[in-house]
């Protein structure tokens, strides 16, 4: 519904978004060249690293595949008026949860049945862990915040647990025995890690924003994200839509646990989500709760850490370095906005600003 | 004392070139309708926005006011539409609130005290030092907010809109106590854009029309059309044209023996019973919080009912979820149009839709159809001549009237059977409230059942074809025909019986 005179707003995000990573990579130039390193040569590697060889590329779409879809999870929460923190407990729940199909199913299944059993394991799975932060919500008030944070490490523990005892595969490493080779999906480019997961990424994006674009559930999420009270009054029955949104944007974790086991790592084992849950929170709020953006904002995040990687083996420059550069990105997306309305509001007031403009309250994503 | 005060925000002016002179000893009426400046201008004068050009010009010296504290140092003091105090103190705490101990850590609670009483005595105002805030009704509390300023020594006493929350007799008390005010040499700049209160109790009445100086004059030369004329700018008919009730349609709407719980733990519903006939409006008058808001969530399933009866049309709605009201034909027009009846995010598009978006008019399998709701939507702004800035703008952009006219068209016309309209015109201007009165009886003549809950007795005697007054969760009493009269009210609203209706329908 929104149509022209939007196309403002487009721009001036997207303007603010760019001027926001641009800042950062300029602030963590001082950072390098604290490292002694010359910033320009550290940032020619990394291009160099993501861009110039076929495996860089390949790797940052392969890096970006559960991202986009945690990232679309965290979207639907978010315009939900919800904040999901428990990304990676979710994904751990779909990946438990998937690889048990692939491993106790009896050996011979056909391939498709034990992907779209696995993946209704993982939605079911991601599903329950989100959907339950949300009915603590509804029904005690407790915050999905903490419920969500905390929910990570049970999940976490318990993945220790079981690639310890019940699931630990012959050898002593705690991890899970390996998925049939059958099960495996395919490649998309032989040699390099680039699976079949990418398409689901695709499609749930394209799902995502059909639901905000098209259907009445999208619009009662949106509504109430917007206004809880309004929500009441139409009818929308709010609790229940709590409960909801967090399935929602549980089961999305879940499946980006499943394709990540399905499609790289092919077994469970501690530390395989790495931090994706808040990875996907800052995407997410890159990319203004669009879920087309948030594809293109995986794919740069991703690209970002591939080519870290480059620049430590030939800079040696840490790849926390990174890490530096995304939060500033955050850090900057949240004040840009707000020093430009004060500017603008300065130049038509004179100077006479008793009352502060508020700030784009877009900007929130973390309620 | 204020001269050539412009203020601009953005590209609009909110006061421009506004000039006003207050004497000492004299209550100031500043009349104008919503949106005029009245508050900005005041807002100004007590230091909380800065304005563009102009000065101030107090006791005959040129004063910046940059800061409320400025103002109170200089001995201006506000009293705002919506009170400043702390439920959980006292009110002499509250009252010395930001004065306490004047540097010392010690607060002597005997001196404050007295002070206190001493103020109240002069200026027969009713304060409780002792009272908590949370314990008193909203005109006591009003009394402290006055207090407070008196108690800083303001000599120049400013009330933004202060009758709204007053029962008639808290009312006169209030306009007992400023003319008391006045008379000892102070000065109160009185804001209002009710006619009837100025012509009561000003001296003097400066009336602002879009954030310019219309005219200042002496009340007693001028009466209520006049008034009227200068705050519209335009003649105004107050009467509203409608036939009378012939009272022999069938019955739609049936409560009986109502009892609600309240947010507190006392119930707020005490057993109320009414019927509602097709084409018939039913009006609730009465004092805010009296539990007129309880009543309307209870009958569109917002609240849960503890005991009694709803029927519409015959069918129970008692304890069904709200999705099931609207679509039993239920249309609410909520007290709070930003936060609950739109939503401001959204386009007026998206706002016309909400309640009924899975209607046929908006969607057909869970998916929406644009093109209907767009059509739709044309519709309606054609005949509720909702005026825009930008079609695809949120409605946040929309002024009250028209923010008004988006949820009355997107209710009217869901052909409902019942129309609850809370506070339907409150803070709307002049011609948006005739608009609204002329929408809802034309809802009336459609044969819809009408429940008006509001506060403005005006509009409840323009519009209502059957009047209860409710006090504390119960019918003070029904007025019928020739018996809804401003006095009849007015007595029920402050709990007094009717002298005439004694034995009969007290109890209704």
């Amino acid at each position: 519904m929104r149509k022209h005179s939007k196309n403002g707003d487009v721009l001036d995000t997207a303007r603010t978004i760019l001027y926001s990573i641009l800042a950062a990579f300029l602030v963590s130039m001082v950072f390098i060249l604290a490292l002694g390193v010359n910033p320009l040569s550290a940032f020619a590697a990394m291009s160099a690293g993501v861009f110039g060889r076929a495996y860089g590329l390949a790797e940052t779409v392969a890096k970006a595949t559960p991202l986009i879809i945690i990232g679309l999870g965290i979207t639907i929460a978010s315009r939900g008026g919800l904040a999901n923190l428990g990304g990676d407990g979710q994904y751990y729940m779909g990946a438990l949860s998937s690889i048990c199909v692939g491993l106790f199913l009896p050996k011979g299944t056909s391939p498709m049945i034990v992907w779209v059993l696995a993946f209704m394991a993982a939605v079911l799975f991601g599903a329950f862990w989100g959907g339950l932060a949300g009915f603590l919500k509804a029904r005690f008030h407790t915050s999905e915040v903490i419920i969500t944070i905390m929910l990570n490490y049970v999940a976490l523990y318990l993945v220790g647990a079981l690639v310890n005892g019940a699931l630990q595969a012959p050898g002593g490493i705690p991890q899970t025995r390996a998925l049939d080779k059958a099960y495996q999906f395919v490649k998309l480019i032989p040699g390099t890690r680039v699976h079949a997961g990418i398409l689901i990424g695709l499609v749930l994006a394209l799902l995502v924003w059909l639901l905000f674009k098209k259907t009445t559930l999208g619009y009662r999420i949106q509504t109430v994200g917007e206004s809880p009270r309004a929500a009441q009054y139409g009818g929308i029955n709010v609790k229940r839509y709590e409960v909801i949104i967090m399935g929602l944007a549980g089961a999305a974790a879940g499946i980006a646990g499943m394709v990540d086991v399905y499609g790289v790592h092919f077994r469970v084992l501690e530390g395989i989500t790495n931090g994706f849950g808040f990875t996907a929170l800052l995407i997410a709020l890159l990319a203004r709760l669009n879920p087309l953006a948030v594809v293109l904002g995986s794919l740069f995040i991703s690209a970002l850490t591939v080519g870290a990687n480059a620049m430590q083996i030939q800079m040696n420059v840490p790849t926390s370095i990174v890490n530096v550069v995304q939060s500033l990105i955050i850090f900057f997306m949240l004040i840009l906005p707000g020093i430009r309305k004060r500017r603008l509001s300065r130049r038509k007031h004179g100077g006479g600003l008793a009352v502060a403009a508020p700030a784009d309250p877009q900007t929130t994503v973390v309620g | 004392m204020i001269r050539n005060i412009t203020k601009q925000f953005g590209d609009s002016k909110a006061n421009d070139n506004v000039h006003l002179t207050v004497r000492s000893g004299e209550v100031h009426a500043l009349l104008g309708e919503n949106g005029a400046g009245k508050s900005t201008l005041m807002n100004i004068l007590y230091g909380l926005y800065k304005p563009t050009g102009g000065q101030i010009v107090y006791r005959g010296e040129e004063v910046v006011i940059d800061s409320p504290m400025k103002a109170l140092s200089l001995g201006i003091g506000m009293v705002h539409q919506h009170f400043m105090l702390i439920p959980a103190f006292k009110t002499w705490e509250n009252i010395i609130l930001g004065t306490e101990g004047d540097g010392k850590l010690k607060v002597d609670v005997r001196i404050v005290r007295e002070r206190i009483l001493t103020i109240a005595r002069q200026y027969s105002l009713q304060i409780d030092p002792d009272a908590r805030i949370s314990t008193l009704s909203v005109g006591l509390q009003q009394q402290v907010e006055i207090a407070k300023a008196l108690y800083r020594g303001a000599e120049l006493l400013i009330l933004d809109e202060p009758t709204g929350v007053l029962t008639p007799p808290e009312k006169a008390k209030l306009f007992e106590t400023l003319r008391s005010y006045a008379n000892s040499g102070h000065s109160v700049i009185f804001i209002s854009h009710k006619l009837d209160e100025v012509m009561e109790i000003s001296d003097r009445v400066t009336v602002l029309r879009g954030g310019k100086n219309v005219a200042t004059e002496n009340t007693a030369d001028m009466d209520k059309q006049k008034l009227a004329r200068l705050m519209v700018g335009r003649n105004v008919d107050f009467g509203v044209q409608k036939d009378s009730f012939a009272g022999e349609t069938s019955q739609v709407l049936s409560v009986h023996n109502l009892v609600v719980p309240g947010n507190r733990l006392v119930s707020s519903l005490k057993g109320v019973s009414f019927t509602i006939r097709a084409g018939e409006i039913v009006g609730i008058a009465g004092v805010d919080g009296n539990g007129q808001a309880e009543l309307a969530e209870a009958l569109t399933g917002l609240r849960h009912v503890e005991q009694g009866e709803v029927l519409l049309g015959g069918q129970n709605i008692k304890n069904i979820s709200p999705r099931r009201v609207i679509d039993t034909g239920v249309a609410l027009i909520p007290e709070d149009r930003k936060s609950v009846g739109t939503v401001k995010n959204y386009t007026i598009d998206q706002n016309i839709i909400l309640r009924r978006e899975k209607a046929p008019s908006a969607s057909r399998h869970g998916m929406l159809a644009y093109k209907r709701i767009t059509r739709r939507t044309d519709e309606m702004i054609k005949e509720y001549d909702i005026r825009y800035t930008g079609r695809y703008l949120p409605v946040s952009a929309l002024s009250g009237g028209n923010l008004q006219k988006v949820i009355l068209a997107r209710e009217i016309s869901a052909n409902c059977r019942l129309l609850i309209a809370m506070h339907p015109t409150r803070g709307l201007d002049v011609g948006a409230i005739e608009f609204v009165h002329a929408k809802l009886l034309q809802a009336r003549e459609k044969g819809t059942a009408l429940l008006l809950i509001s506060s403005e007795l005006e509009e409840i005697l323009a519009l209502a074809d059957r009047v209860f007054v409710m006090c504390d969760g119960r019918f003070a009493g029904e007025l019928t025909q020739r018996n809804i009269t401003m006095e009849n009210i007015g007595m029920l609203m402050g709990g007094e019986t009717l002298a005439a209706q004694k034995e009969g329908e007290a109890d209704a």
